[in-house]
């Protein structure tokens, strides 16, 4: 477990198979992404791992296995959350060169922390705004509250809406508006740092990337729904996080 | 006040145990896998769960199985075996030999299964479980269509004959149905307590409350078992509603059945015998 302050983060160091040679902090995804992606962040962890890179992995205050309620989850808390780890980290590593990943909408915190330190920034599916994803997770919940698969003994009903949550979780006015006001690209025009993109194959390109890496529609469908689909870590997936992690071998990439 | 800690377990593994300040001397709740999902369960609903439990006087330890969130890879077909020996590591280190065990779909289907094989095993939570099928459940099957528009009628025959993808019912693993009633007559004549929940969601497969007798038998009137069926309640519980009330049914349950001094006595139940009391054991809505 790490500290931010008074808040307990649930964390997971995984120490690289010697010699180490960079460390990455992982930030998980927001909401239903983040149970759906666990298996997907676990097993690349394991693979840069093997290629002599340690990460860090944690939930939010307010999520996973950390400490707080859903409710207690925000935006700015979980850019506070990431501080705390990437000191964890630090503390743990020691002076080898530090990486950012971030994954769907832990792409901000981790662009966040990325542009402060100067650190080099994966991008794993982002979100690069905030305000189409709102729009994503509205209409995801009325299509989940609206399925016959999901509820098929309730007649031609829909579930109303359940109000301050989308698609499971607690997500309140003040969350949506941190949410809607956020753009990835904003973000890293702060300060640019060299970044790395693993995208969607139908995302467009993105404007800053030094390396962009297109996923299958294989291994690249796990967050549009609301379920939990099986990601197998094929040879694909492996040969890119292989390839991230080249980049650590050379000097002065960090 | 409760506090929750990691737990290191053997063969790479590791728990997450939601206890209360104090020792209580409450069976120890162990919530299993929901199919892929990690040990927060879906939507997270396995934390509060954890964690109302814990401020009930139960400690409660979450844990992913191999092949789940940060486990290994599986290399042991005997998943059953798996969690007895998590038990044996649990009854050492939080000094218990007394395990409730369960949690939704996969998780009820392996929890039925180290029931079956484990002692130790005082409860089972079952959520979305195995059921037959049958005339209730063809019934409960022609219910549904009648209440969807006349205008899908023709889609959902069409999907009923041409099924392409598999059922969700293909990926359980449940006992031979042959089975099914003499094992769950075993679990009460070894005084475990039962409940087990029904949603919505497990429509393929169950449609009807009178399935659960169809199913288990007399024994699902045992004063023991607690049988509900939500039919507008999904099979991951997506609605704070539908998790607030699955999170109170389930605590109200643990309390009755193993925290209050009155909580009925284990009696033997075998096959043939005469029924228990006739205790409304289901309530579900028709």
């Amino acid at each position: 477990m790490i500290w931010n302050g008074g808040r307990r983060l649930f964390a997971v160091f995984r120490q690289a198979q010697a010699p180490q040679r960079a460390a990455v902090l992982v930030c998980p995804p927001f909401f239903h992404e983040h149970f759906l992606s666990y298996r997907l962040l676990s097993q690349i962890a394991e693979r840069l791992a093997a290629n002599g890179i340690s990460t860090l992995r944690f939930d939010y205050y307010g999520a996973g296995d950390s400490d707080g309620d859903s409710r207690e989850f925000t935006l700015d808390g979980a850019i506070a959350d990431t501080d705390a780890a990437l000191d964890a980290l630090r503390a743990r590593v020691g002076g080898v060169p530090i990486y950012m990943l971030g994954a769907r909408s832990g792409a901000w915190p981790a662009a966040k922390a990325a542009t402060q330190n100067g650190f080099r920034l994966w991008l794993w599916q982002p979100v690069a705004d905030g305000a189409e994803w709102l729009d994503h997770l509205e209409r995801l919940d009325a299509k989940e509250r609206g399925s016959r698969s999901r509820y098929p003994l309730i007649g031609s009903a829909t579930k109303p809406a359940d109000e301050g949550h989308l698609v499971g979780y607690v997500c309140a006015a003040p969350l949506r508006d941190a949410i809607a006001d956020t753009r990835l690209a904003d973000i890293i025009a702060s300060a640019p740092v060299p970044v790395d993109v693993i995208a969607d194959a139908a995302d467009p390109p993105f404007a800053s990337a030094a390396r962009e890496f297109r996923l299958p529609e294989n291994v690249a469908h796990w967050h549009g729904g609301a379920d939990m689909q099986a990601i197998f870590f094929t040879k694909t997936l492996a040969a890119i996080v292989d390839e991230l992690a080249g980049v650590a071998a050379q000097p002065g990439t960090s | 006040m409760i506090r929750e800690t990691p737990l290191s377990l053997a063969n790479g593994l590791f728990a997450m145990a939601t206890q209360p300040e104090t020792p209580t001397g409450l069976p120890v709740v162990v919530l299993l896998n929901a199919g892929l999902v990690h040990r927060v369960g879906p939507f997270r609903l396995y934390v509060p769960l954890a964690r109302t439990l814990a401020a009930a006087g139960f400690p409660v330890v979450r844990f992913d199985q191999p092949g789940v969130g940060d486990a290994p890879n599986k290399d042991d077909p005997d998943e059953a075996g798996v969690v007895s020996r998590i038990f044996d590591e649990l009854a050492a280190i939080l000094y218990t030999n007394d395990f409730i065990v369960g949690g939704l779909c996969a998780a009820a289907d392996l929890a039925w299964r180290v029931a079956h094989q484990d002692k130790r095993v005082r409860g089972l939570l079952l959520l979305d479980p195995v059921a037959l099928g049958g005339f209730w459940f063809q019934l409960g099957k022609l219910r549904l269509f009648m209440r969807r528009k006349a205008s899908t009628w023709l889609a959902m025959i069409q999907r009923s004959f041409n099924r392409k993808k598999p059922a969700n019912t293909d990926f359980r693993d449940w006992p031979k149905p042959e089975d099914v009633r003499g094992e769950f007559e075993q679990f009460i004549a070894d005084g475990i307590a039962v409940l087990a929940i029904y949603t919505g969601g497990a429509a393929p497969y169950f449609t009807h409350a009178r399935q659960i007798e169809g199913t288990f038998g007399n024994a699902a009137r045992d004063p023991r078992v607690q049988f509900e069926y939500w039919p507008e309640c999904d099979h991951t519980f997506m609605l704070s509603a539908d998790q607030a009330r699955l999170i109170d049914t389930i605590k109200a349950w643990s309390v009755k059945y193993f925290a209050t001094k009155n909580a009925a006595a284990p009696v033997t139940f075998s096959a043939g015998a005469a029924s228990p009391a006739p205790t409304p054991a289901v309530r579900a809505q028709r």
